[in-house]
């Protein structure tokens, strides 16, 4: 009887694993579209350990009144669907950009220096929710970064924020 | 001790308990597809 027992939980165990292994690759293959569904309307309002550190992030950053305003009120920034003449400024220039969220922003549908400089409050409590950076885009100041980009002032962004990456 | 490790035919457990084991590949696709986030950076 253990014995049997044994085979059933092994077996049971086995397919348990296969099941996890095809469940992975399903969303590898499949997940990428229904992705974006979810993100736009968050399922359940974030806790308040959630906010805390984007809101005190953002008080430092700007008016405490404007700060906590924006931070408990959360907008997605409208994307655009393309590059203007196909061609993407680099924003991992940002620092704190990499690959991979290089990759995201343009899923969101942000391409450029300027699109980024324009987020409000509100917009980056909403990228600094879906990225789940925890007050990382005000703490590395993506906004002001992408403004200094934006307008040209590359000396006073390397004297702010590093050399060039190259 | 042999004998634990004996699964000989042990194919009929798993044609017998069909149900379970349907059971068992369904929760392991929703934990990996659960499992499988993304992570930025």
């Amino acid at each position: 009887m253990n014995h049997y027992i044994l085979e059933l939980a092994l077996w049971m165990l086995a397919i348990f694993l296969l099941g996890c292994v095809i469940g992975a690759i399903a969303r590898r293959l499949f997940g990428s579209e229904a992705r974006p569904e979810p993100v736009s309307e968050p399922e359940e309002p974030p806790t308040p350990a959630e906010i805390l550190p984007v809101a005190a992030a953002a008080i430092a950053a700007a008016p405490l009144e404007a700060a906590v305003e924006s931070t408990l009120r959360m907008e997605r920034p409208r994307g655009v669907s393309g590059p203007r003449d196909g061609k993407p400024d680099d924003l991992q220039r940002i620092s704190g950009v990499g690959p991979k969220n290089e990759k995201i922003l343009h899923t969101l549908g942000f391409f450029h220096f300027e699109q980024i400089a324009a987020w409000s409050g509100e917009h980056i409590a909403w990228v600094d929710d879906h990225l789940k950076f925890n007050g990382r885009v005000v703490r590395e100041e993506w906004v002001e970064q992408a403004r200094l980009l934006a307008s040209g002032a590359e000396a006073e962004f390397e004297e702010r924020f590093g050399a060039k990456k190259n | 001790m042999t004998e634990l490790f004996n699964f000989h035919d042990s194919w009929f457990v798993v044609q017998f308990h069909w149900v379970w084991m349907l059971v068992a590949l369904g929760l392991g696709i929703w934990v990996g597809w659960y499992k499988a986030v993304d992570r930025q950076g």
